[in-house]
């Protein structure tokens, strides 16, 4: 032992010895060769024992010694075929046997022994039992680790194909049998690790390190004996169990050794056969505990699960193709699952110092075999997310700031996202709880990509052939691809897996909430989630209602900042919604009347059903923004969430209950007209919308354009005069009070009138109402020349389309007002647009100034517009009063007002159209009236 | 010949979780010259990847655009007059009269506009009016009420090709998930 830790020599020197002792090698070689064709026995022996004695060497690290012992073994070879010919000429193995023991140093004689006793078995003139036995044990002469080590392995290496394994030729009475093979291979095993183990005393302390990474590349010398005992053909299940596995697990215990317990442990499970482990699963986890705490163990435990799970899917995929399909149930039988799952929790409990890195690692190989032996079993899943969380949950936010831990943690938490797909793994009750062990910031990192799966995952293949679903509660994917969230539960559960996009985080002062970013960041995160709602809907109207009432509370629980992003979304969501419930309304009521009459019918009933609810639902409405006001309101939400739930329940018993009816005209689809009404929806949307008018989340021209879009719609589509009249109402406030600026005033005025013009819900005295607020407006418009064209667009609002004619005559514009056409209003609009350009002229005449000769367009601009409701034959617009326009700009003209170059192109290009309509006007109608104004030719271009 | 992009109305995020696939996979950088897109925009992300598709990207700005970008642009490109605006400040609302009025007054030989969601390619008198509907399929308010009902919007985009005198508009639509490409030829007026 003293030798065993005396420090090697120099590099350099070793190298020099390295040197000397291969030229010793090669010279005695040579001689020995040289004997050898002298047929000279003696001599032989005598320069082969000379050769043989370099190895005797300890001043070599192993690699070196390695590179020795390669030299002599080669030249060993030239030896074996010598007595080989021996034998031939008469001299028997027992004599050469005997001969080579008289070799004077233990080494070379027990190379030179191991040599012919392996002729010897092959010879059939001795038992291998007998011979196999006398090797393994005079091994144990050389206790020297390197050189134990090595001559060991050439024994192994010899020996291997010498074995009295069943069915070969060397098994017999007297020659041995199986288990002769296997104490053979088990004892040279167990001598050569404890030689292994001893080798990392050998060299000084300093470079241990070193040491141990050259120990490590030894390692398979240890392991070729377990590798030949697993290619016994005579190793049965019973033999591994009884014989072999516990004393390969009694040494890896008692060895106390890091790296031989790591290295045996995963020799035994990649090189025993499966089913093996399958029959020993216990006594294999059970060692483990006992392992030294330096041991990866979650390797080895990860590695064991991953072989299963291997074995049980390819047994699975080829059980058709003559596969074993009783693996699954096997491994089912012997619950394998919970005995992994509870090894891991001993291994974690048994060892503190267990990185939290290393843990989760187990639990991700138990989650792939999970999914591998349960496939598509969630609670397994849900199983492992539990077992994950009480094993790691006592280490604080963030596995106590362990990155490494956090990243494998995520590794785990992405597991189920991409084997199952994100609609599936919202089943998962142990998510979030578990998600909550992540900093907030990366736990927001893992909700983008949550979000951005929802968008992006590629559709189901079978769901792509598939034909659109019926009135049920899936709907297709958007046309961008993704999957949709159809489920009300789901959609809950998805909001609490991608919390720190939609909220602060809950742990004050934690970092990453909305406070940390500057809006343009947080707007490009906000808008993933704007993105996200269009996947949020079912198409059954009733459930994505219940879906968007989800996601505004959580979108308000988010706070101002979130919604400036947010709720424009929402509300279209909610406007799709709407389009999509009065075409459900009109498919209930074809489908249960089948009459021209019944649409009717049915509308009038909506209504009476209408008034009742939306008292109710504002109700309903309000709790809820107290709820979501009130900070500590998840108790409250929690109770509307159940009194939601119960609603579904109740419209789930209804409709089951029309189902019942026998319906005999249409028994294909059962119809029942939604219970969401109109007013509840356009409702929902102008109180969505309120936060946008102002205050931290405003965003007023966003607000202006959302309360245009559902006026209209509540005009057209609803046909809810009220609702439409406020919408627009609201619309105007704003306009009028928060528009930031001259050109989103004039803008947003536009705006304002192109939705009115089309509207046809208002009766009379809503109408002026808001078209006398839309022109006033146009006034309040500072530039005269703005102020002129919002006029011109303004006369549109008195004459209104009449397209539709063929509609209105089915009863399609039931609801509607019919289309406004009032050409006194329309003229009257008109001038007062020329009574602007002129005041605009008088504005010039005061100051002289070019800029405001703009006045001239102002009046091309009039022009323009009356020579349109010319052309739309408008009673009350004649050639008269566009002659008399054309007039006053060209007698100012020639009075030598100098425009400004775009009004100049503007007066060149109606004069160029007035020409071009009265030569080659559509109809000769056209041409006449275009014919007789008298309008000077236009300048060339300039 | 000169490769011209009319895209618009994407209403990303607002009533759109994001483009086609299929249209992205066409839209690679490199074939494309410039881009116009007609508005409606909506979110900055998106505004970026317009601009990796071409060399230049001319922007006006939609009724729902927040970033600052003209109402109306006038380009010269390969000899032609191009006009382009989003158009919702057009009353009445895609009114054919109302769109050459505009064109004529921008003087343009092509006017390109959005706010439809339809595409639409028009001759009027020696002027081409080109919709190029909505790269989304974006919810459309104005189709409210129309009577029968309308179905959703068709996903649309446009390429011109721009050669001396002719104009070849190919149209992209996604029909039942599959990109369908139309050509139409015009010619500038003789």
């Amino acid at each position: 032992m003293t030798m065993d830790s005396a420090a090697f020599p120099s590099a350099d020197e070793q190298q020099r010895i390295l040197q000397e002792a291969s030229t010793a090698i090669k010279r005695n070689a040579f001689h020995m060769r040289k004997a050898i064709e002298e047929d000279n026995m003696r001599d032989a022996l005598k320069h082969a024992a000379a050769m043989l004695g370099e190895l005797r060497t300890s001043q070599l690290q192993p690699q070196k010694y390695y590179e020795l012992y390669m030299l002599a073994f080669d030249q060993l070879s030239y030896l074996e075929s010598f007595f080989a010919d021996e034998r031939g000429k008469g001299r028997a193995y027992s004599e050469l046997y005997e001969l080579v023991q008289h070799a004077g140093n233990v080494l070379p004689r027990l190379y030179l022994m191991v040599a012919v006793g392996c002729l010897y078995i092959k010879s059939h003139e001795a038992s291998p039992r007998d011979v196999l036995k006398d090797l393994v044990e005079m091994c144990k002469g050389v206790q020297h680790p390197t050189r134990g080590l090595f001559l060991r392995a050439y024994l192994c290496q010899r020996a291997k194909g010498l074995l009295p394994d069943t069915g070969s030729e060397f098994e017999g009475p007297a020659s041995g049998s199986i288990h002769d093979a296997l104490d053979f291979l088990m004892t040279n095993f167990i001598e050569m690790n404890k030689l292994w183990v001893r080798l990392q005393h050998q060299g000084s302390a300093r470079d241990k390190e070193k040491r141990e990474r050259e120990r490590q590349q030894l390692q398979d010398l240890v392991g070729k004996n377990l590798t030949y005992l697993s290619q016994l053909d005579g190793l049965s299940f019973e033999l591994y169990r009884d014989q072999v596995l516990p004393r390969v697990l009694d040494q890896i215990t008692s060895c106390k050794d890091d790296l031989a317990q790591l290295y045996l442990m995963q020799a035994l499970i990649q090189g025993f056969p499966d089913r093996f482990h399958l029959g020993t699963l216990e006594s294999l986890l059970g060692v483990l505990p006992q392992l030294q705490p330096g041991v990866k163990v979650h390797s080895v435990m990860a590695a064991l699960m991953d072989r299963l799970a291997r074995y049980a899917s390819s047994a699975a995929s080829s059980a058709a193709g003559g596969g074993d399909p009783r693996v699954l149930e096997e491994l089912a039988a012997i619950d394998a699952f919970s005995k992994f799952k509870a090894a891991i929790a001993q291994i974690i409990a048994s060892q503190p110092n267990l990185p939290a890195a290393d843990a989760v690692e187990m639990y991700v190989a138990l989650l792939s075999y999970a999914g591998s032996v349960h496939p598509g079993e969630l609670a397994y899943v849900d199983e492992v997310l539990a077992a994950a969380h009480a094993a790691l949950g006592d280490r604080g936010p963030g596995l106590g700031g362990d990155a490494r831990a956090e990243r494998q943690l995520v590794a785990l938490l992405s597991v189920p996202l991409a084997k199952y797909g994100v609609d599936v793994a919202l089943a998962l009750k142990e998510y979030p709880p578990l998600t909550r062990l992540l900093r907030y910031p990366t736990h927001k990192e893992l909700a983008v990509k949550i979000v951005q799966r929802v968008l992006e995952a590629p559709p189901p293949a079978a769901a792509g052939a598939a034909p659109a679903a019926p009135a049920g509660s899936s709907a297709a994917p958007p046309v961008s691809g993704g999957c949709v969230i159809s489920d009300v539960d789901k959609v809950k559960m998805l909001f609490r897996f991608i919390a720190p996009l939609v909220a602060d985080p809950d742990v004050p002062g934690e970092a990453g909430g909305a406070a940390d970013l500057d809006d343009e960041d947080l707007d490009e995160e906000q808008v993933l989630v704007a993105r996200l709602l269009h996947h949020l809907r079912s198409d059954d109207p009733d459930t994505h209602f219940t879906i968007l009432s989800v996601a505004h509370d959580q979108l308000l629980a988010g706070g101002p900042r979130r919604l400036r992003t947010t709720l424009p979304s929402l509300v279209f969501c909610g406007l799709a919604l709407h389009r999509r419930l009065v075409a459900a309304r009109a498919a209930a009521a074809a489908g249960g009347g089948g009459s021209a009459a019944a649409p009717a019918a049915a509308a009038t009933s909506k209504k009476a059903e209408a008034k009742k609810e939306t008292a109710a639902a504002a109700a309903a409405a309000k709790k809820k923004e107290e709820a979501a006001e009130s900070k500590e309101g998840g108790e409250e939400s929690k109770e509307d969430d159940k009194a939601e739930s119960k609603e579904e329940e109740k419209k789930e018993e209804s409709k089951e209950e029309k189902k019942e009816e026998p319906e005999p005209a249409k028994p294909a689809v059962p119809l029942t007209p939604p219970k969401l009404t109109s007013e509840q929806l356009l409702q929902f949307l102008l109180a969505a919308i309120g936060p946008l008018y102002g205050g931290p989340a405003g965003q007023p021209v966003t607000a202006l354009r959302l309360l245009l879009a559902a006026g209209y719609v509540a005009s057209e589509e609803a046909r809810l005069e009220l609702l439409a009249y406020t919408f627009f109402e609201e619309a105007i406030s704003l306009y009028d009070e928060a528009l930031p600026d001259q050109r989103t005033r004039a803008t947003g005025l536009f705006d304002i009138i192109g939705g009115l013009q089309r509207c046809r819900v208002f009766g009379p005295e809503h109408r002026d109402a808001l078209t006398s607020a839309a022109t006033a407006a146009c006034m309040r418009l500072v530039a005269r020349r703005e102020q002129c064209r919002a006029l011109c667009a303004a006369a549109w609002l008195w004459w209104q389309s009449e397209a539709d004619k063929a509609a209105a005559a089915e009863g399609g514009d039931k609801g509607l007002q019919p289309p406004v056409r009032d050409g006194a209003k329309v003229l009257a609009t008109l001038q007062r647009a020329a009574k602007v350009a002129g005041q605009g002229k008088a504005q010039w005449g005061a100051t002289g100034r070019v800029r405001d000769a703009t006045y001239i367009g102002a009046y091309a601009e009039v022009i323009d517009a009356m020579l349109r409701m010319w052309d739309a034959e408008v009673p009350g617009i004649d050639a008269s009063k566009v002659q008399a326009l054309l007039d006053t700009v060209q007698a100012d003209l020639a009075a030598g007002v100098a425009p400004d170059a775009h009004s100049a192109r503007r007066w060149a290009s109606t004069l160029a159209f007035i020409a071009s309509q009265a030569a080659a006007g559509a109809t000769p109608a056209v041409k006449d009236r275009y014919g007789k104004l008298k309008a000077p030719p236009a300048p060339a271009a300039a | 010949m000169v490769l011209v992009l009319c895209i618009g109305d994407l209403h990303i995020p607002h009533r759109a979780p994001d483009l086609p696939a299929k249209f992205k996979e066409l839209l690679k950088p490199g074939k494309i010259h410039s881009t116009i897109c007609v508005g409606n925009v909506c979110s900055k992300v998106f505004l970026d990847y317009l601009r990796t598709i071409s060399g230049e990207l001319h922007v006006v700005a939609g009724d729902f655009d927040e970033f600052a970008a003209p109402e109306q642009l006038v380009l010269d490109i390969a000899g032609f007059r191009v006009g382009v605006c989003h158009g919702h400040q057009i009353v009445p609302w895609g009114d054919a009269e109302a769109t050459s009025l505009l064109q004529r007054q921008m003087g343009a030989d092509i006017l390109v506009t959005g706010n439809t969601h339809k595409f639409e390619a028009r001759k009027a008198g020696s002027c081409l009016a080109l919709n190029p509907g909505s790269a989304t399929g974006a919810f459309s308010v104005a189709a409210a009420g129309s009577s029968p009902p309308q179905p959703p919007p068709t996903p649309s985009f446009v390429l011109m090709d721009l050669d001396g005198q002719k104009v070849t508009v190919y149209v992209y639509q996604l029909v039942d998930g599959e990109v369908r490409v139309e050509k139409i030829d015009y010619n500038k007026a003789a």
